[in-house]
Order: structure tokens, then sequence, then C-alpha cells
């Protein structure tokens, strides 16, 4: 080649090339790998690139070991099965639980000690982590949020501490793209409630699920408080009086709208009560079933496809050991994913992965999966947090040769 | 001009200042010469000295063929397919370099269904090669040094096979 090629030029064609290509031409110069690194190519290459895949993510305890197996969720579910790789940064915390999982992003939550905890924002596709350090109070507790402002696609992390004396609520919210936290409320309770970890993201919104405090009649009565990630607004959710006293009421997402599930006992065993939001201006919930199993007690709810199939652990009795099984809400019958774990391990939540190739073997690889191995870690200074936690790039090799040994 | 349609036609001079006639309609697939005769500047010949008269004359050929109207649905599946076999031939050009100009040209002149057409003909034509292939083809300095060569090409193991 005689003449110059602008960068701007190469750029255009770095976008054209297949993933193979540009993994391999990050090392061609220092500005072809920044440019390959960059949140924005990444970004616009996906959605060029890729047809995205649903996927179910079911975390499980085997043998006290956490296992991650991410379920195709197409017509085969549940079918195709592979083993995902979860950050490294996971395996330095302890008490690990997946907050949320919004647009493709993984929220992890741990404790690195007994003073702090960690959120670990995951983009399983590409393998990139921000891991963001959250200090705790000594007094009070704290409740994390996760989910992506609708705006800006930017996930933020709401942070809602409550104190005890004075009673107050001081309410923070961290945005990944400026690595800040920020107050955004500070002073009475916004409502005399418990608020308890149970959430789900639905159309820019976080709703937790509480206990209403406020109404001191000896029994708790339930709500639903969400937080608007635009205006950073709170807001309660008003239930149906059924819901208001029941036992365990969990919230999930149905339909894509807000759903609540109401487990009670049906004679001698458990069943679940789905139900869902209605858009519009009176916004009133409705039961679209019930999930009963002939003869078995359910345990959890753990997941609703979008087309209404539950996948569910039952609750048998004298067994170390169960598994999850799909229940189909018409027929009522019930058939196993095939996934076996510890008792009361199992967890659910649904993600997008982008280009999915079937290796020879049938074992699933996403090719983008080891695009990116570089693992950002973000120490959140301006809360005060001061510690510096363990961090080793070598590690980042280790979860490499795991995918290459999958291929 | 031999034109018999009463669209207005522009003048093109390329860099070695030969110039070129084309309809005002046809010329305007450029964002660059639309942006031109907005400013109303093209009253005069427009200057374009950054594309050669070779380069021009094949930039003509595109935009002139990418202007064409069906006048049916059945026609315009016809030209659809005519239009695709139209552009696979006209990306396979004897020299690279002559590739490399049209890329420039569609770049400067902002013609986005051709830069699309040209980059992915560049970059179809470059997946295959080495790093230090297309570190010269594209005449880039490694400014790695070894010590971060290794490492980045570490990361990229599993991408060598």
């Amino acid at each position: 080649m005689s003449d110059h090629i602008p960068f701007e030029i190469q750029s255009e064609i770095m976008k054209r090339l297949p993933v193979k290509s540009i993994i391999q031409f990050r090392s061609v110069s220092k500005q072809w790998k920044s440019f390959i690194d960059s949140p924005k190519f990444i970004k616009n290459y996906h959605i060029n690139h890729t047809n995205p895949q649903h996927h179910l993510l079911v975390r499980y305890e085997l043998d006290n070991v956490q296992t991650y197996t991410s379920i195709i969720d197409n017509d085969t579910f549940p079918q195709q099965k592979f083993p995902l790789t979860t950050p490294e940064s996971l395996s330095l915390l302890r008490n690990t639980f997946t907050l949320s999982s919004v647009d493709g992003l993984l929220c992890f939550y741990g404790d690195v000690d007994s003073n702090t905890r960690m959120a670990v924002i995951s983009n399983p596709t590409v393998r990139k982590s921000v891991g963001i350090v959250i200090p705790i109070p000594k007094a009070g507790y704290t409740v994390v949020g996760f989910g992506v402002c609708p705006d800006t696609s930017d996930p933020k992390l709401v942070k809602i501490t409550v104190h005890v004396t004075p009673s107050m609520w001081e309410v923070e919210v961290f945005t990944l793209s400026t690595r800040n936290w920020k107050t955004a409320y500070m002073g009475a309770l916004f409502k005399s409630c418990d608020l308890t970890w149970i959430q789900v993201f639905v159309d820019g919104v976080i709703y937790f699920r509480a206990y209403d405090m406020s109404l001191d009649q000896g029994s708790l009565f339930n709500t639903v408080i969400s937080f608007d990630l635009k205006s950073e607004k709170f807001g309660e959710v008003c239930l149906p009086e059924r819901l208001l006293h029941a036992r365990y009421l969990h919230v999930a997402k149905v339909n894509e709208s807000l759903g609540l599930l109401e487990y009670y006992k049906e004679g001698d065993v458990t069943v679940c009560g789905v139900w869902t939001r209605k858009d519009g201006a009176n916004k009133t919930f409705t039961k679209i079933y019930t999930v009963k199993v002939e003869g078995r007690s359910l345990y959890r709810v753990l997941w609703i496809r979008n087309n209404g199939e539950v996948v569910m652990e039952l609750d048998d009795n004298n067994y170390e050991e169960s598994g999850i099984e799909i229940y189909e809400p018409l027929s009522g019958h019930t058939n196993s994913v095939g996934i076996r774990g510890n008792r009361h391990t199992f967890y659910a939540r649904s993600t997008i992965f982008g280009p999915i190739v079937l290796s020879h073997d049938g074992i699933l690889v996403s090719q983008l999966f080891t695009f990116l191995l570089e693992v950002l870690y973000i120490n959140a200074l301006s809360m005060g947090g001061g510690a510096s936690f363990p961090f080793d790039q070598s590690m980042l090799c280790i979860d490499a040769k795991i995918v290459t040994e999958a291929l | 001009m031999s034109s018999s349609s009463s669209s207005k036609m522009i003048e093109l001079r390329s860099s070695d200042g030969e110039t070129f006639h084309v309809e005002e309609t046809v010329v305007l697939q450029s964002e660059t010469i639309k942006q031109m005769i907005d400013d109303d500047c093209a009253n005069a010949a427009i200057p374009l000295p950054n594309v050669t008269s070779m380069t021009l004359a094949k930039v003509i050929e595109y935009i002139k063929k990418h202007a064409e109207k069906p006048k049916d649905d059945d026609d315009k599946k016809v030209a659809e397919e005519d239009l695709k076999k139209f552009d696979a031939e006209f990306v396979k050009v004897d020299q690279e370099s002559m590739l490399f100009d049209l890329v420039r040209a569609a770049n400067y002149l902002n013609i986005k269904s051709l830069l699309d057409l040209t980059c992915q003909a560049v970059a179809d034509s470059i997946k295959d090669l080495s790093v230090e292939e297309v570190r010269k083809k594209f005449n880039i300095q490694n400014d790695f040094t070894p010590e971060e060569e290794a490492k980045v090409r570490k990361e990229n193991a599993w991408a060598f096979d």
C-alpha cells in the first residue's frame, strides 16, 4: 500500500471485520487496540453483527460449589445448555447472588469483608465486568438495586441506606458511564417500611418488595416500593386487597410487566398465584393463573418465560438434591429441565447474548465471549471506601484458557 | 453534454484537471457535493482535489447505476438483483490501490452506500491476513513494546488457533 489510509477509514474497515479478525487485530497497534476495546465500538459492533439470543441463566450449588448454567430461551428450551464462566472477581466475593439482569447485563452482589460489599456489573457476551465497592453502614441497613436508565442506556445502581437514629433514608445513585456516586435523596423516610432485596427491573423502574410498618396492628402489610431511574423518585405500588396480607409475596417480571407471585397453601401443598399489572390509567393487578402441581409442593417460581411457561423448583422433602422443572400453565404438565443441584439453591435470571456459535461437539461458545478479557476495577473512592481490592491480571488468562478448552 | 434529460448538469473537476458532467439528481448521492450545491458553491465546476480522474470515473459509474429508478414492482425486483451483481463486480478491481482509492473517495465525497461497499470489500480482503501483513497494508507502525505485544497476543490466544 503506497498511500496513507487515514485512521477514520481504517476504523470504518474494522467495523466490518468478523469477530475472529477483530480479536486478532487488537495487536496491530495501540490505536487499533484502544479503538476495538472502546465501549462505543463494542456496542455498535454488537448491534451490527449479532442477532441477540435470549438465555435463561440458572445459578445453583452442587456440593457447595456455585455453578452457572445458561439455557437458550427459544423453541428448543431447555435443550441447549452451556456452562457460563463468571467474572473472576466473583470468586473473591462471598455470599454472592444476582441482583438483577437487564438488557444483557447481569449484576452480581456479594461480600468483600464484614464492612464492604461489592456489586459486579457484568456483560457476559463481551466478558467485561466492573466491580463497584460498596461500604455498608455499621448501624441500620442497606439495600442495593440495579437497572438501566431508559433514556441514556446507562447502567445504574441505587443504594438505599436506612438509618435508625435518626430515622432517615440516604439514597445514592451510581452511574456506570461517569463511575460516580451521587446523592439522590437524604431525609425523612419515603415510607415507613422495611425494604427487602427482592427486586425486579421493569421499564426503567426498580421495584422492591417491602413490608409496610406504618400500620402497626400486629401483622405486617405487604407493599412494593418503586424507584424510577430516570426521575430518581420513589413511588408506592398499589396492591390488591388480597395481596396486602399474603404471607409470601415476591415481585417478578411477567409478560414484560410488573408481576407478583403469591405463595400459599392449598390443602397440604404450596401453590403460587401469578399476578400481573395491566398498563393504563388504574394499573390494577389481575391473577392470570395458579401454578399448581398435583400432589407436590412448590418451593419457588424461578422464572416465567414469555410464553407463560414457569421454571420452578418443587419442594421434594427428604432429598438433599433437587432439580428444576418446567410447568405448562394450561395443561398443568411438568417437564424436567435436566439440571440438578442442592435443594433451595436455585436462582434464575434471563440474559441476552451476542453471536453464539455451536461448536462441533455441541458446546455453545460465544465468539465474542473472549473478545475482551479486560476486567475493570473501580474503587468507589467518592464513597470514602478507600479499601483497595486484590486484583490480579493473570487471572484473566485462566478464564481465557477455560474457554479455549471448551472450543 | 450528451444527456437528453432535462435535469440540471453539474460539472466536477478531478485532481488531474479532467472535467465530468453529471446530472444533479445523480450527484446528490454525495453528501459533500450536496452540501456544496446547497451552499451555492456549484455555479462553476466543483473542484475535487482529492480524487483522480480514474477514481472519479469509477465513482460516477457507481452513482449513475444507483440512481436508476425501476418503473414498477416487477421491474424493482429485477433491478435489485441487477444492482447486487453490479456491486459485486464493481469492487472486483485489478489493483488493490484502486479499491483503496475508492474507499478514500467514498469517504471524502461522503457516499454512504459506496463507503459500505468498498470498506466491506477491504475488510473481506484483509480478514485472513496476519497482524504484520495488516500493518504493512495500512502503513501502521507497531508501537507496542515486545512485552506489551506478547500480553495482547496472549489475551487473544484462542483467536490464533
